[in-house]
């Protein structure tokens, strides 16, 4: 596979010759798979721990991870599961680790700098932050990370029936949530 | 997409997102990288070190420990020897060599 030169080539490059550079080491073909997957793990990350640092410590700790592991991966195909199976691990890991503090309803949520407008951010993180952690993990992986229920099951090593019932009572759970903050 | 898959809170979960482009976190998600890799090659050159050393220091013992097995083995070859030399210890090994072979003949022959 022949090497980029520039930052701009790297830029340009498809993710799947990205993930291949990246897998002999190339270091900037990394940076810019940061770059570009940085929305996506950091995202997960706030809707399970509500806490800016933490969710970018969290998301710096699944580069980290995927950098020392990306070698091994045997296709780009397989790339975008097997990061969500980091980003996953890396949450359970540190979650158990060093007994993270879940964001619970006494803290006040965090305001996005997105287009939609700040209430519905809080709705929804606030909303999250009310159901428990498995079962946030289960409703987030469904819904933002949009995987099956089996791919969720395989993941979080949780049996498929558990997994159903946890999404199942998450988004009621969620459905309800929202619904007492528009009429609220 | 599951059968019982929530499209609105689909819909609300993609409004949620944020678009993120800092360099910032790139920059910090490398540097913590790079920071990794070398403590890791600290690590490595520290324990070459440290072994080197530890073998520096117990190599006495270790010579002398060599030394001393192979003593130990010159005496009960030596031993063996003299004993198999006299017809009760040359009659005594072939007794017990063919009840070995008769004992383990259907793993040696019959399979």
């Amino acid at each position: 596979m022949r090497r980029f030169a520039s930052a701009a080539e790297h830029g340009n490059a498809a993710e799947a010759t990205l993930i291949t550079l990246a897998a002999t080491g190339d270091k900037r073909a990394f940076e810019e798979i940061v770059r570009r997957r940085q929305s996506q793990v950091r995202n997960f990350m706030y809707y399970l721990c509500r806490n800016a640092t933490e969710r970018d410590d969290l998301a710096q700790q699944v580069f980290l991870t995927l950098w020392r592991s990306i070698g091994s991966l045997r296709s780009a195909d397989a790339f975008d599961g097997w990061l969500k199976r980091i980003m996953v691990t890396t949450w359970q890991q540190l979650g158990r680790r060093t007994r993270l503090k879940l964001a619970d309803e006494s803290e006040l949520p965090e305001v996005g700098t997105s287009a939609e407008s700040p209430s519905q951010r809080l709705d929804l993180n606030a909303a999250l932050a009310l159901i428990p952690p498995q079962v946030r993990l289960c409703v987030v992986l469904a819904y933002d990370g949009g995987m099956t229920h089996e791919e969720i099951a395989a993941a979080t090593e949780t049996p498929l029936g558990t997994v159903k019932s946890h999404i199942l009572r998450g988004s009621a759970r969620l459905r309800e949530l929202l619904a007492d903050y528009r009429h609220g | 997409m599951q059968p019982e898959h929530d499209s609105q809170l689909q819909a609300l979960f993609a409004k949620s997102a944020q678009e993120f482009r800092d360099e910032a976190f790139v920059t910090a998600a490398t540097r913590r990288i790079e920071s990794r890799e070398r403590r890791l090659v600290i690590a490595r050159g520290t324990l070459w070190v440290v072994g080197l050393a530890g073998l520096a220091l117990i190599s006495p013992f270790l010579t002398e420990g060599v030394s001393l097995l192979s003593d130990g083995l010159d005496l009960a070859f030596s031993s063996t020897n003299r004993v198999l030399y006299t017809p009760i210890g040359a009659g005594c090994a072939i007794v017990l060599s063919v009840t070995l072979l008769l004992l383990n003949r259907k793993r040696i022959w019959l399979k």
